[in-house]
């Protein structure tokens, strides 16, 4: 079970990120993960369909609340969706 | 018209009148369309002054306060004056020069990515790009720094945007009205039910009272069910200072009766507030018999630190005013009551040296309740909030998350003119004033009738209290004996000046200040073993507290 886990042994949660597309959006959100003492697993960022949008997919390693990191980073103005999925109860379950 | 102009006619559309900064080679343009505006710049004398005006501006006035700073140093130096409004929730906007857009990524002269710096301390930040983008941007910049938790934004402008011609005009938009703003959280019927099963229900009132605009309704929701009361320090003057029920401020150094109530309460009800550490002491002992209600505007602050047993967010004054109900705890108000008495504060104090909480206290009682009180950061801050009657939380104007020596005179200035018509006080220590002294300059140019109590111990008093305490009286780096006369500092900038010494000349002192129709600067000698009393050890449980063990 274990080897669902992250590095660090702790669970993974992936988060799926609907932004506004402007240059500063990433320092922000990877600003906000470090500083609330969440460890970075992944990160990625895609063109969306929608005219002005980006979409993120950023996973962290951590076995604190990460619904408080979701709310912390729906503060960023540019932020404007966020989903969470806990990736190592999904693989596990599979 | 210019970048520059559109900007000034912006601000002049959302009610600028004030504004505080510091020129500089980028931000010239805007400078010298000020030359021309209606809008009214004040001249501080660091941009960390101007940043700190602005502060003051808007906590005194509930206004967006507007400061202005060129680029590179000139940005670096607003920095600490937008952390301390983002951490204290402060509506700002904070306008940068920038180098031009052609120079800019080439390490120009005066050039610093200050949108990297702000991002930190700012709730937003945006750099323009083109002239066309500034007036949506400005319109949102106010809309940010206003809406939900306030805060800081900055808005970083090229020189070269700040001179392009534009055609643009700007005509602001009416508002469109805020609707669903009245809306009754769901969540009130469970707090209804969990403070109709209490016994021992507390209100923990924090600064977000104040900003909510929900004095009113937390004072009637008081009324209405008798309950007993602690505050923040930021929450100072949302709970009526004469209200029977009410125990004081909470925390470190906060009074024994609020701190024991606290910890023996069966529900905590906390509106507008945090849960820092400085008021809850070690997190894991705090009114850890209490259940607890959560009102907050920001999401993000539920469960943060403390897990609520209910949340409701959204509007304060409606959701308080859902959640008045009969509640049946005599027992436990006479308990607190009695407490209040018991722990009451004492002025009475040997030898003929000024005691500081006693001076606060007498100042307190001479000055008119509109008075604005503002303190740096330190023994005198703490003193001031235990000892002065705050009586609306627009009144009393601290540092309390950064905790930013050499905020009290510029934010004194910053309240001072959005109040000309009230007295405002700065009252500071000898570490703190000399942080942004060179603001002296700034009341002397406008003749801004700011009193200065000055609470001068030679040392940096907390500091030094906390190397006696927990520091084996290590006294590093805090003696300040050499610091400049101060009476002699403040004539050199036309401001009038007295020091004291003795408790004898404590009241016709304060009286001769109050009286007094510009700026004036008392000098309080204290013992520089004074302490602040009571303590709560860092780390560790409210009721844990020292007390007054003399020096």
């Amino acid at each position: 079970m274990l080897k669902y886990l992250g590095d660090s042994g702790m669970p993974q949660h992936m988060f799926t990120i609907t932004a506004h597309k402007n240059p500063l959006v990433m320092e922000r959100l990877l600003q906000v993960v470090r500083y609330r003492g969440f460890t970075l697993h992944s990160v990625s960022m895609f063109p969306s369909d929608v005219e002005q949008e980006v979409n993120v997919q950023l996973s962290v390693e951590t076995d604190k609340s990460v619904e408080n990191l979701k709310n912390q980073l729906l503060k960023i103005i540019d932020i404007k969706h966020i989903t969470v999925e806990d990736r190592s109860r999904q693989k596990i379950i599979a | 018209m210019t970048g520059a102009e559109l900007v000034l006619k912006v601000l002049e559309q959302h009610g600028v009148d004030r504004m505080f900064g510091y020129p500089g080679g980028a931000i010239m343009p805007l400078y010298d369309a000020i030359y021309d505006s209606p809008i009214n710049h004040y001249l501080c004398r660091h941009e960390q002054g101007a940043a700190f005006s602005a502060v003051g501006y808007a906590r005194a006035s509930k206004k967006v306060g507007v400061c202005l700073a060129t680029s590179g140093p000139g940005a670096t130096n607003l920095i600490t004056g937008l952390a301390d409004a983002m951490s204290d929730s402060v509506p700002v906007v904070a306008i940068t020069g920038q180098v031009s857009t052609k120079a800019m990524g080439s390490d120009a002269f005066q050039e610093v990515d200050i949108i990297g710096l702000s991002l930190a301390v700012t709730k937003h930040c945006v750099q323009i790009t083109c002239v066309e983008e500034l007036p949506a941007a400005i319109e949102e910049a106010f809309a940010i720094a206003l809406s939900g938790r306030m805060g800081p934004v900055l808005i970083d402008i090229p020189k070269d945007i700040q001179l392009a011609a534009t055609d643009l005009d700007y005509v602001r938009a009416a508002t469109p009205a805020n609707a669903g703003s009245e809306k009754i959280s769901h969540a009130i019927e469970q707090a209804k039910e969990l403070l109709a099963n209490a016994q021992k229900p507390i209100l923990y009132v924090g600064g977000g009272v104040g900003m909510a605009n929900a004095v009113t309704e937390v004072r009637d929701f008081i009324n209405a069910t008798n309950i007993p009361s602690v505050s923040t320090l930021k929450g100072l003057g949302a709970v009526n200072p004469d209200n029977e029920h009410y125990l004081g401020m909470l925390g470190m150094h906060g009074t024994k009766a609020a701190n024991i109530a606290v910890q023996q309460c069966d529900l905590l009800i906390a509106v507008g507030a945090r849960f820092d550490d400085r008021v809850t002491g070690k997190i894991a002992e705090f009114a850890k018999h209490a259940k607890v209600i959560h009102f907050d505007i920001d999401q993000a602050e539920i469960n943060k630190v403390r897990v609520a047993d209910v949340a409701v967010l959204g509007n304060l004054a409606a959701n308080i005013s859902a959640l008045a109900t009969q509640v049946d705890i005599k027992p436990w108000q006479q308990h607190c009551q009695q407490m209040a008495k018991d722990f009451a504060w004492r002025y009475d104090h040997p030898g003929e040296k000024i005691f500081a909480p006693a001076l606060l206290k007498t100042m307190s009682d001479l000055m008119p309740n509109s008075t604005v009180v503002t303190t740096d950061v330190g023994q005198h801050q703490m003193w001031s909030a235990q000892h002065i009657a705050i009586h609306q939380p627009e009144n009393f104007l601290s540092s309390g998350g950064q905790g930013a020596m050499g905020f009290g005179l510029p934010a004194a200035i910053g309240a001072q003119m959005s109040r000309p018509d009230d007295t405002v006080i700065a009252v500071s220590g000898d570490g703190s004033f000399m942080m942004n002294v060179q603001e002296l300059g700034t009341l002397k140019r406008y003749n801004i009738p700011v009193k200065i109590v000055l609470i001068d111990n030679s040392r940096l008093g907390m500091v030094r209290q906390w190397q006696q305490l927990f520091f084996q009286e290590r006294y590093s780096e805090t003696d300040l004996s050499d610091n400049p006369d101060f009476v002699m500092l403040a004539r050199a900038f036309d401001i009038k000046a007295q020091v004291i010494t003795s408790k004898s000349q404590v009241d016709d002192a304060l009286k001769e200040m109050l009286a007094h129709d510009g700026p004036y600067l008392l000098q309080v000698k204290i013992d520089e073993m004074d302490n602040v009393w009571p303590l709560v050890p860092p780390e560790t449980a409210n009721e844990a507290m020292l007390e007054s063990v003399k020096s």
